[in-house]
């Protein structure tokens, strides 16, 4: 499934729902994406509840727009993580890095 | 002791040859491991042997061999995973495993069933094994204490027994890796996903500890999102060996830089591998710390001497540093590296070689000799028809049957290495079972040498570096009152020498006593009282049969059998030893080898119309037959009497009519004759042929070769003419 990407913007804030795949056919797109979201934005929240699948390039992506927003000063927030994307942060031991909260529901290990 | 079909018979041949491969390669490891202590390079090899023959002998259902390997599997696992150490004590019980699983294939092959001896070894080396490993073996383990109360009457209940035992063997012990990977750039390309590398891990074993690196990560304005950027440092907790932990990264080892390493320990190692990966050197260390695979106070020693550095104002790389303060002695990590080296190219080399079947090979040589002897007729009748087009084509045959001829006996050849490399086992055998302190150097690996030369050759060198040991070096006290170093030393060394082979077998013991061979072979009747001989001729006496001058006869040597058949040994294969001995310093025993067996210098000469062969290495001159002699069948020859073998006598012909004849003195040991001949007809390259079963037993002719107009000569076999020579003297000297 390729990746859909809904945004939403209110007061200097922008809202990124991500759908579908993020994979290496989606990544290209996402970055551009991401790029203009972090330039323009002071405040970026990615909503991963739709987050089918994700493998090393999307996880690659994520990670670079979280150390460029870092060194923008500008804040990169992930929220509502789908199990894939949790499954993948805690393979690569990167929850931490993100540092956002994560709803760990039923289906979700430890 | 099994019916199967003959491929199936081929392949369990394949077994055996590619098993005492690898024991042997497990013994030198061993051996080098106890000399220069242990590394995980060797260990693996160590291992990685063991295993192989497991899993092969359990294709072929040798349960026998699928359980004691797995045993010594256990051990070893420990030992790579540093539960147990590499001690002197564990070497040696790895070491007689090995010739334990010899023993055990040799068995197999000469159907010899197992007895008692056999029987008893295999429980001591299991009851060993499972000492060293710690086990609390009677409860769990019902194959120690239940084959002691049994008494197996043959193979067959035996390996029955076997079979059950080996189902509920013990699992195997889990052990702390360390991974390293960075993957290449065009890993996501490829279609690859590091991430289903790192899941397919945590099925062969538990990741305990990991860290994502992101330092190769460009800034998202200047990344390019389909190129993998990503590495990961990774602690793995897992039975699986370092092979098949790399084996999970098959598809991308190419583009991609994968470690794998034990946990802790070998700090060396992990240097190493820092060095190698991109990132700083200090960064890199933090990781494997966080990642938990050095400990804290690992890297701290490193770290404070890298700062000390910093001050001084250069900047060495961590490895540098620990070289140079002496944390890692430099000679080992460099030795380790080059060794490593050594064995990777020695295992390359491995895989280019083809095996191919002796029997195959010695046919084809067979061949090629004819084909030397057809283009030399070719070449002899070509000549006759004066063709010049004809002259020169053969010629060119002539020329590249020659080239083929060296190439087919090249094919022959094996690097001396090989014939050396059972002596690091036979000299520390045999050092502990003197008590000596001996050290075997060996030099000149990369001479050749016949393969059928060097099986003939194994056994009487063997005769002799254990002779050396035993009487050549003296004990410690002796040496050291000496001056000598309390360690003895036996050198083996090979080189080539004028289109032949010397090896040497040298000790640096005190040489051979004069004085004490002479007094024996007057006791012996060898010499007599007014007999004056040079020093070579002396040491020469000790080949002679039944002369032992050891005091005490020993295990080892001195039974007074043996030298006499090293020097018939050596002479077999048309060879001859001499010997150089300084008293106080040491002897060395020189043997002398004709490069192949196939092929000789012949020195031909005539017999009325047939032509026979000389060995030309035999040939000391040629003389002119002197008319004055008659038949009394001796000559002077400057002032000493030489014997004379007329060979028309000994070939039955007609008594030779030519006024002109040649006297051909030939030489075998120590005694020469003067062989009459009716000509001489000089030096020509011989190929040997072996005469068929009705003619073998022809006293005199030891092979045939055909001459290039066709005619069959025989080569004649100097050693016999000349000892028959010396019976029958002797029996006429006591009838008159």
């Amino acid at each position: 499934m390729s990746l859909d990407i809904q945004q939403e913007s209110s007061s200097g804030k922008l809202q990124m729902r991500l759908l579908g795949d993020l994979d290496i056919y989606a990544v290209a797109a996402l970055r551009e994406a991401l790029l203009k979201a972090i330039t323009q934005f002071h405040e970026v929240e990615l909503i991963l509840e739709d987050v089918c699948e994700i493998d090393g390039a999307g996880l690659q992506v994520l990670i670079a727009a979280k150390t460029e927003s870092l060194y923008r000063g500008s804040r990169l927030l992930l929220s509502a993580h789908s199990v894939a994307v949790v499954q993948a942060l805690q393979l690569c031991r990167l929850d931490s890095f993100f540092g956002d909260p994560i709803v760990l529901t039923k289906e979700m290990p430890g | 002791m099994m019916d199967m079909d003959p491929q199936m018979a081929a392949a369990l041949q394949t077994f055996f040859e590619e098993s005492r491969d690898l024991l042997q390669d497990m013994e030198s490891a061993l051996l080098f491991m106890e000399e220069q202590g242990a590394d995980l390079e060797r260990i693996n090899a160590v291992f990685r042997a063991a295993h192989t023959i497991k899993g092969s002998a359990g294709l072929f259902g040798l349960e026998e061999v699928v359980r004691f390997t797995h045993r010594l599997e256990n051990l070893l696992d420990q030992i790579r995973s540093g539960t147990k150490t590499l001690s002197p004590g564990n070497i040696t019980l790895l070491l007689s495993c090995g010739d334990h699983i010899n023993d055990y294939l040799d068995r197999l092959v000469s159907a010899t069933p197992l007895d008692q001896h056999f029987l008893s070894e295999d429980l001591r080396l299991l009851a060993a094994l499972q000492s060293a490993l710690g086990e609390n073996s009677s409860a769990t383990d019902p194959s120690l204490t239940e084959p002691s109360l049994t008494v197996y009457d043959d193979v067959e209940s035996r390996t029955e027994f076997i079979h059950e035992v080996s189902s509920d063997a013990p699992v195997k012990s889990a052990a702390n890796w360390h991974i390293s990977l960075r993957f290449g750039q065009d890993t996501f390309r490829d279609g690859m996903d590091p991430l289903s590398f790192l899941r397919y891990l945590q099925q062969i074993g538990e990741i305990t500890g990991l860290v994502t690196l992101t330092d190769a990560l460009p800034a998202l304005s200047m990344m390019d999102a389909e190129t993998c950027y990503l590495g990961f440092e990774i602690a793995f907790r897992s039975v699986a060996d370092k092979a098949s932990i790399l084996d999970v990264f098959d598809f991308v080892k190419d583009n991609s830089i994968i470690h794998v390493l034990p946990a802790h320990g070998q700090i060396a190692a992990y240097l190493k591998m820092i060095q190698q990966l991109p990132e700083g050197d200090q960064h890199l260390g933090e990781i494997l710390v966080a990642v938990g695979s050095l400990t804290p106070e690992e890297l701290q020693k490193a770290l404070a001497l890298q700062e000390g550095s910093d001050q001084t104002g250069q900047h060495l790389p961590l490895g540098e540093i620990l070289v140079e303060q002496k944390m890692v002695q430099e000679p080992v990590v460099q030795g380790a590296l080059e060794k490593q080296q050594q064995q990777r190219e020695s295992k390359n080399a491995e895989r280019q070689l083809l095996r191919v079947r002796a029997h195959d090979l010695d046919h084809l040589v067979d061949l090629v000799g004819e084909l030397v002897i057809a283009s030399a007729a070719n070449r002899l009748f070509a000549g006759r028809e004066d063709l010049e087009s004809r002259l020169e084509s053969s010629s060119q045959v002539a020329r590249l049957v020659e080239e083929i001829r060296d190439g087919a006996l090249r094919l022959r050849m094996i690097d001396v290495a090989e014939l050396f490399q059972r002596f690091p086992r036979v000299v520390r055998d045999t050092a502990r079972t003197l008590n000596k302190d001996i050290r075997l150097e060996i030099s000149g690996e990369g001479t050749e040498l016949d393969k059928s030369m060097a099986e003939k050759i194994s056994d009487p060198l063997m005769h002799l570096v254990r002779n050396a040991m035993d009487h050549g070096i003296e004990p410690a006290e002796q040496r050291l009152a000496a001056g000598k170093p309390a360690q003895g030393s036996i050198i083996l060394h090979a080189r080539h020498d004028s289109g032949g082979i010397v090896i040497e077998v040298s000790d640096d013991g005190g040489g051979l006593n004069r004085e004490k061979i002479r007094r024996k072979a007057l006791e012996k009747g060898l010499i007599s009282a007014d007999q004056l001989l040079t020093d070579p001729e002396i040491y020469a006496l000790i080949f002679a049969p039944g002369f032992s001058t050891a005091d005490t006869i020993s295990d080892i040597s001195g039974r007074g059998v043996g030298m006499d058949v090293v020097r018939q040994n050596i002479e077999s294969v048309r060879g001859r030893i001499d010997i150089d001995s300084t008293p106080g310093r040491g002897t060395t025993m020189r043997i002398h080898l004709p490069l192949t067996l196939s092929i000789i210098d012949g020195f031909l000469v005539r017999l009325a119309q047939d032509t026979y062969v000389i060995p030309a290495e035999a040939v000391e001159e040629c003389l002119e037959y002197p008319q004055t002699v008659g038949s009394v069948g001796y000559m002077e020859l400057r002032d000493q009497p030489l014997p004379l073998l007329d060979l028309s006598a000994v070939f039955k012909k007609a008594e030779l009519s030519e006024t002109r004849r040649n006297v051909v003195v030939v030489r075998h040991g120590m005694e020469r004759i003067g062989v009459v001949v009716s000509g001489i007809l000089g030096n020509q390259q011989t190929v040997i042929k072996p005469l068929g079963k009705l003619f073998e037993r022809v006293p005199g002719v030891s092979a045939a070769t055909i001459l290039g107009n066709g005619d069959v000569a025989p080569i004649l076999d100097i050693p016999t003419l000349i000892q028959r020579h010396y019976a029958i003297s002797a029996k006429s000297a006591l009838v008159h």
